[in-house]
C-alpha cells in the first residue's frame, strides 16, 4: 500500500513539474486578451493588464464571429466524419486483407506525406474550381475528404488486432464488410476518438487552404477570422488574442469531454482506477 | 508444369480491398499525384508563378547543388532540427503518456492541460516564446540570472537559436505525441499485466517487456509521421527567424527555402527544384525507417 | 449494429447536405440575372445615354488591410449611390503572403477579382507577366479622370513603357519620431525640421543613456536607402537595371548609420530582433526611431502628447524618403471592364480618396491638407515634405529578388558581419548584380 502510494506521488511531482510551462500560453493568451494593442507587446512584458481592455472582445463581437464559428462546426464535422470513413476503410484493407502490391502501394501513398502543403495549393483549387466549389464550405471540405496519415494509423491499430479475428466470422461466411462495420471498428472506439480528435483539431485550425478557397464574409471560418487582425502595417493583437481565445475554447472543452474514450481504467501498474 | 492457381476467395479478398482503397486512391490521385507531376515538371523550367516558364532542363538542380551555399545549410539545418527534436519529443511523450495512463487522482486535469499547446494557434505560441526567450526581459533568463547569474540570448545569439527552435518544436509536438501514445496503449491487454504481476515483475520491468514492445506500432508511426512533418518545419523558422538575417539563416529549414525561393522571389522553377530534392530525401529516409519496420516492431 | 450504420449514413448525408446548401456560389454568376431598368441619377454624368436597362453587375475587390475595409466600403456604398446598379463585395484577405498565393491560382480564371489593391513589389512581378490591364484607353476617354490629381511618383511607378497599370490609392513618406518625455529628462532639445544629419547623430548619441538608446535603428531596406540619396547616391542606377549601393556617396550613408550603431547610440541586430524598432520606441526605450507614416496613429496611442515628429534630416543632397503606394488595378480577363473602369475611375477622385485619411495618407494631392488635420496636434507637415522628395527604390527587373538580396546583406551589416560598410556594400551590390541579371 505504502508504496503505491509513494508511486503516486513521484507521478504527481513529475507531472506538476510540467505543468506551468504547458499552461503558460494558454493563460498568457487570454490574459492578454484583456489588454491594449500597445501593452500587449510593450516591453518589459506585464503578465497582468495594468489597465484592463475589453477592447479586443469588442472588436470581435463586432465582426460577427457567430458565422465563422457556425461555418467552423459544419466544415469541421464534414472533415473529421469524411477522413474517418476513408481512412478507416483504406486502413482495413492494409491491415487486414491480402492483395497484391499491398506493401508497395502503402509505402507510395505514406511517401505522399511528404508534399509540402504549399505545393499542393493551386492544384487543389484548380480541382475545387472546376466543380464549381469555390468560396463554398464544401470546397473547403473536398481536398480534405482523406488523410493519409489518419489511414497510416488506423492501420497500425487495425494490425495490433489478433489475426484470428475475422476467423470465426469468415467460416460464418460473413462478408468483408460485414466484419469490418461491426467487429473492427466497434473495437476500434479509443483510436478513432484519438484520431477524430486531431483531425477536428487540424480541421479548426486549418488556414492556408480556407485563404485560398473561400472569399465572402459570410463564409469565414474562424482561421481566417482570427487572421484579419494581420493588417498591412500593424496587427491587431488585442483582436487576435480575443479572437484566439474564443476559438480555442470549444476545442479544451471537446478534448476534455473525450479523452476519457480513448484511455482506459487499467493503469500501467496494474491497479484498477 | 506448374499452375498457377488464384483461389477465388483470394481474388474476391482483392476486389473487396480496392474497393475499400477506393476514396483514398481517388483523393490522393487528386490532390498529392497530380501536384507532384506538376512540380517535377516546373523544376525543369524557369516558371514564376503565373503564366508560363520556358524550359531549362537540369539547370535549377545544377545551380542548387553547385551555387547555392543556402541550400547546403537549408539541409544541413533540417537535419540537425529532424533528428534533434524528434527522438526527444517520443521519448518524453513515451514518459509523461505512460504517467498520464496512471488512475492518480486528477489525471484527466493533467491530460487536458498537457494536450494545451497543441491547440495554441501558431502565431500566439511564437509570441509567448518570444516573451519567454527574451534575454533581457523575458522569464526564463531572469530565474537563470538569479540562479546561476547567466543571461544566454536564445533568440539572437546564432549557436543558441537552433536548440531554442528545437526546445519549442518538443514542447508543441508533446501533445499530439502524448495522445497518439495513450490511444495505442489501449490495445495492450490487461492480461498481460496480470500475468506479469503474478511473476513479480515490477513497474520497470512491466514497462520494457509489455508496455513498450506493445506500443511499438505506435512509436513506428510517430517516427514516421514527425519527421515528415519536421521536414516541413515552416512556421517557427519564419516567426523566430524573420524574413533574413543571421538568425533566419541560422535555423534556415529547406521548406523555407522552398517558400523563399518561390513566393518571395518569384521563382518557382527553382522551387520546385528544391521541392523535388526534399521529397526524395524524405521518401529515403522513409523507405529505410520501413526497411526496419520488421525488426523492431511488434504487431 | 445496423443502427449504427444508418445513424452514420444518416449523419454523414446531413453533413454533406449542410455542406452543399450553406456556403454561397461564386458571386459573378449573379451578373446575368433579369434585367433591371434603372433611372440615372440626375448628377451624375458619367454613363453613357440617359435611361438605359443595365444588368446588376457585382465586381469583386481584394483587399489585404483588414483595418481599411470600413473605409473602402465607405467608397463603394457612395460609388453604389451614384450607380446603383453596381455593386461591390470585399475579399479581405490577411497578409500579402497568402494574398500573392490566391491570386495565381484565380489569374486567367473566372474567379480572378474584377479590382484588387497592388503595390511596388507586385507591380514588379505581375506586370510583366502581362496580366494587369492597361488603363490608357480608358483615362483617355474619361473626362471626369485627373490624373494630375494624384501622387505623380506614384503614378510613374506603376507606369510601365508609357502605360499606366493602376489607379493610385496611396502614399507615404518617412519622418522621424522622437519621444518628448525621453528628451524632457535628458535635457536635450527637440530636434526641428531642417535638421542635418550630423544633428541627427549627436543628438542619438546625447540621448544615450542607461536603458534608453538614442536611435532605434530598423530592419527596413528603405530608411537606409533614405540615407543613401541624401548623400548622393541611390540603391540602383538611373535606369534600375544596376546596384548603385557600393557607390562612394551611397557608402558614405550607410557607414554615418553603421558608426551609430557600433558606438551604440542605436540597436544592433540582436536587439532589433529580440525587440522591434517600433516596440522599443513605443515601450519609451529609444528616444527616436524612423518609420513610415502609417505608424502614426498606432505611435500616437502609445506616446499621447509626448509624440514628436520631426522631418528626416538633411544630407550633404538633401532629405529623400523613399515613398510607396498602393493602387487599384484590374485584370486583362475582366468581363466587366466598363463597370470597373467606373469605379476605378471613382476611386482616384478627391471625393473617394478623402475617405481613408484616417488609415493612410491619400495619392490624391487634393487631400494633403485635410489629412494633415487628422492630427491637429502633430508636425504631419513633416511627411508632406517627405512626400516632395519622394524617390524610388526598386530595380527594373526581378526587383523582389535584388531587394532581398541587399536586405540580406543589411541584416550581416547589422550583426557585425563586415568591418565597415564598403565591405557589405560591395558584397551586397554582387548578390544585387546577380538577382537582377538572372
Amino acid at each position: 500500500m505504502r508504496k503505491e502510494k509513494m508511486m503516486k506521488g513521484i507521478i504527481h511531482i513529475i507531472l506538476i513539474s510540467g505543468v506551468f510551462t504547458m499552461l503558460l500560453p494558454l493563460i498568457w493568451m487570454i490574459i492578454t486578451s484583456f489588454k491594449s494593442n500597445i501593452e500587449a507587446v510593450a516591453i518589459p512584458m506585464t503578465i497582468f493588464p495594468k489597465k484592463w481592455d475589453f477592447s479586443g472582445y469588442i472588436r470581435v463581437w463586432e465582426r460577427n464571429i457567430i458565422r465563422p464559428y457556425i461555418n467552423t462546426i459544419i466544415v469541421s464535422a464534414g472533415i473529421v466524419i469524411c477522413q474517418l470513413v476513408t481512412a478507416s476503410m483504406a486502413a482495413y484493407a492494409f491491415a487486414r486483407l491480402d492483395f497484391p502490391g499491398k506493401k508497395w502501394l502503402f509505402l507510395a501513398i505514406v511517401s505522399m506525406l511528404m508534399i509540402p502543403q504549399h505545393m499542393t495549393l493551386i492544384p487543389k483549387y484548380r480541382i475545387v474550381s472546376s466543380m464549381g466549389l469555390v468560396d463554398t464550405l464544401a470546397g473547403v471540405v473536398v481536398p480534405n475528404f482523406i488523410s493519409i496519415s489518419v489511414t497510416f494509423f488506423l492501420r497500425q491499430g487495425f494490425m495490433g488486432f489478433p489475426d484470428e479475428l475475422e476467423d470465426a466470422a469468415k467460416i460464418d461466411g460473413c462478408s468483408h464488410l460485414k466484419i469490418f462495420t461491426t467487429m473492427v471498428i466497434p473495437l476500434s472506439k479509443s483510436i478513432l476518438t484519438a484520431m477524430g480528435i486531431m483531425v477536428l483539431l487540424f480541421a479548426w485550425n486549418d488556414l492556408l487552404w480556407p485563404t485560398i478557397c473561400l472569399n465572402s464574409e459570410k463564409n469565414r471560418v474562424l482561421s481566417t477570422f482570427i487572421g484579419l487582425c494581420k493588417g498591412q502595417y500593424v496587427t491587431d493583437y488585442g483582436y487576435l488574442m480575443a479572437a484566439s481565445t474564443c476559438a480555442v475554447l470549444p476545442m479544451i472543452i471537446v478534448y476534455a469531454i473525450f479523452q476519457k474514450a480513448f484511455v482506459s481504467s487499467i493503469t500501467l501498474t496494474g491497479i484498477k482506477g | 508444369m506448374r499452375v498457377k492457381k488464384i483461389s477465388k476467395s483470394k481474388k474476391k479478398e482483392a476486389c473487396t480491398a480496392y474497393i475499400f482503397l477506393l476514396p483514398l486512391l481517388a483523393g490522393v490521385v487528386m490532390f498529392f499525384i497530380i501536384p507532384i507531376i506538376q512540380s517535377f515538371y516546373y523544376s525543369l523550367t524557369d516558371y514564376k508563378g503565373i503564366g508560363s516558364g520556358s524550359f531549362i532542363g537540369l539547370k535549377n538542380y545544377i545551380t542548387l547543388f553547385t551555387n547555392d551555399i543556402k541550400f547546403m545549410a537549408e539541409a544541413r539545418n533540417t537535419l540537425v532540427y529532424v533528428f534533434g527534436s524528434i527522438p526527444v519529443t517520443i521519448f518524453l511523450a513515451l514518459l509523461i503518456a505512460n504517467l498520464l495512463n496512471s488512475s492518480i487522482r486528477g489525471v484527466g486535469i493533467y491530460r487536458v492541460i498537457y494536450f494545451l499547446p497543441n491547440v495554441m494557434m501558431g502565431a500566439v505560441v511564437a509570441m509567448v516564446w518570444k516573451w519567454l526567450l527574451n534575454s533581457r526581459y523575458g522569464l526564463l533568463d531572469a530565474v537563470l540570472d538569479f540562479l546561476f547569474g547567466i543571461r544566454p540570448a536564445w533568440l539572437s545569439d546564432t549557436s543558441l537559436t537552433m536548440f531554442s527552435m528545437c526546445m519549442i518544436s518538443v514542447w508543441s509536438g508533446l501533445g499530439y505525441c502524448i495522445v497518439i501514445i495513450l490511444a495505442g496503449l489501449q490495445s495492450i491487454g490487461t492480461t498481460y499485466y496480470e500475468a506479469a504481476k503474478i511473476d513479480g515483475a515490477n513497474a520497470f520491468q512491466r514497462f520494457t517487456h509489455i508496455t513498450f514492445p506493445m506500443v511499438t506500432p505506435t512509436i513506428f508511426f510517430l517516427l514516421i509521421t514527425r519527421i515528415i512533418a519536421a521536414f516541413n518545419q515552416f512556421d517557427l523558422v519564419y516567426m523566430l527567424g524573420g524574413e533574413e538575417g543571421p538568425v533566419q539563416e541560422s535555423i534556415r529549414t529547406l521548406v523555407f527555402g522552398i517558400f523563399k525561393s518561390g513566393f518571395t522571389e518569384y521563382r518557382m522553377g527553382y522551387a520546385s527544384a528544391k521541392a523535388v530534392i526534399l521529397f526524395l530525401i524524405i521518401m529515403i529516409i522513409t523507405f529505410f525507417q520501413f526497411l526496419g519496420e520488421k525488426k523492431w516492431v511488434n504487431y | 449494429m445496423k443502427k449504427k450504420h444508418f445513424c452514420i449514413l444518416l449523419s454523414m448525408l446531413m453533413a454533406v447536405t449542410l455542406l452543399l446548401g450553406c456556403g454561397s456560389d461564386d458571386s459573378n454568376s449573379n451578373a446575368n440575372e433579369s434585367v433591371v431598368e434603372t433611372t440615372k441619377d440626375s448628377e451624375e454624368t458619367k454613363a453613357s445615354g440617359s435611361v438605359e436597362e443595365k444588368a446588376p453587375v457585382t465586381l469583386t475587390m481584394w483587399v489585404w488591410d483588414d483595418a481599411q475595409v470600413p473605409a473602402t466600403q465607405a467608397m463603394i456604398d457612395e460609388f453604389h449611390d451614384m450607380y446603383p446598379y453596381i455593386t461591390v463585395e470585399i475579399t479581405s484577405i490577411a497578409g500579402m503572403a497568402d494574398y500573392n498565393t490566391k491570386m495565381r491560382a484565380v489569374v486567367g480564371t473566372a474567379d480572378a477579382p474584377n479590382v484588387f489593391w497592388i503595390n511596388f513589389n507586385l507591380a514588379k512581378e505581375y506586370i510583366p507577366m502581362g496580366f494587369v490591364q492597361g488603363l490608357n484607353e480608358f483615362i483617355d476617354n474619361d473626362s471626369g479622370f485627373n490624373k494630375d490629381g494624384l501622387n505623380a511618383s506614384i503614378i510613374e511607378t506603376y507606369t510601365v513603357d508609357g502605360t499606366l497599370y493602376g489607379v493610385p490609392k496611396d502614399t507615404d513618406g518617412f519622418a522621424v519620431f522622437y519621444n518628448k518625455s525621453l528628451f524632457d529628462a535628458a535635457a536635450v532639445d527637440y530636434p526641428e525640421d531642417g535638421w542635418t544629419v550630423d544633428d541627427f547623430v549627436e543628438t542619438a548619441k546625447a540621448m544615450t543613456s542607461e536603458g534608453v538608446v538614442g536611435w532605434s535603428n530598423s530592419t527596413s531596406d528603405r530608411v537606409y536607402y533614405n540615407f543613401m540619396y541624401a548623400y548622393g547616391g541611390s540603391p540602383y542606377t538611373e535606369d534600375g537595371l544596376s546596384p548603385n549601393v557600393n557607390s562612394s556617396e551611397s557608402i558614405e550613408g550607410m557607414q554615418v548609420l553603421l558608426d551609430m550603431m557600433n558606438d551604440g547610440s542605436a540597436y544592433s541586430r540582436a536587439d532589433l530582433d529580440e525587440m522591434g524598432s517600433g516596440v522599443a520606441f513605443e515601450s519609451n526605450l529609444a528616444a527616436m526611431t524612423i518609420d513610415g507614416s502609417w505608424m502614426i496613429s498606432e505611435f500616437y496611442t502609445a506616446l499621447g502628447d509626448n509624440l514628436g515628429i520631426v522631418e528626416l534630416p538633411e544630407g550633404p543632397n538633401g532629405i529623400a524618403s523613399t515613398g510607396h503606394g498602393i493602387a487599384y488595378a484590374t485584370t486583362t480577363t475582366n468581363p466587366f471592364m466598363e463597370e470597373t473602369w467606373l469605379f476605378l475611375s471613382y476611386l482616384g477622385s478627391d471625393a473617394a480618396q478623402e475617405k481613408q485619411i484616417e488609415v493612410v495618407i491619400p495619392a490624391a494631392n487634393g487631400c494633403a491638407s485635410i489629412w494633415e488635420s487628422v492630427y491637429p496636434d502633430l508636425n504631419l507637415a513633416a511627411f508632406t515634405t517627405a512626400l516632395d522628395h519622394n524617390k524610388s527604390y526598386l530595380a527594373v527587373k526581378n526587383a523582389t529578388a535584388a531587394r532581398s538580396a541587399f536586405q540580406e546583406h543589411l541584416a550581416n551589416m547589422q550583426s557585425g558581419m563586415y568591418d565597415n560598410a564598403r565591405e557589405a556594400m560591395d558584397a551586397a551590390a554582387q548578390a544585387m548584380k546577380d538577382a537582377i541579371d538572372e
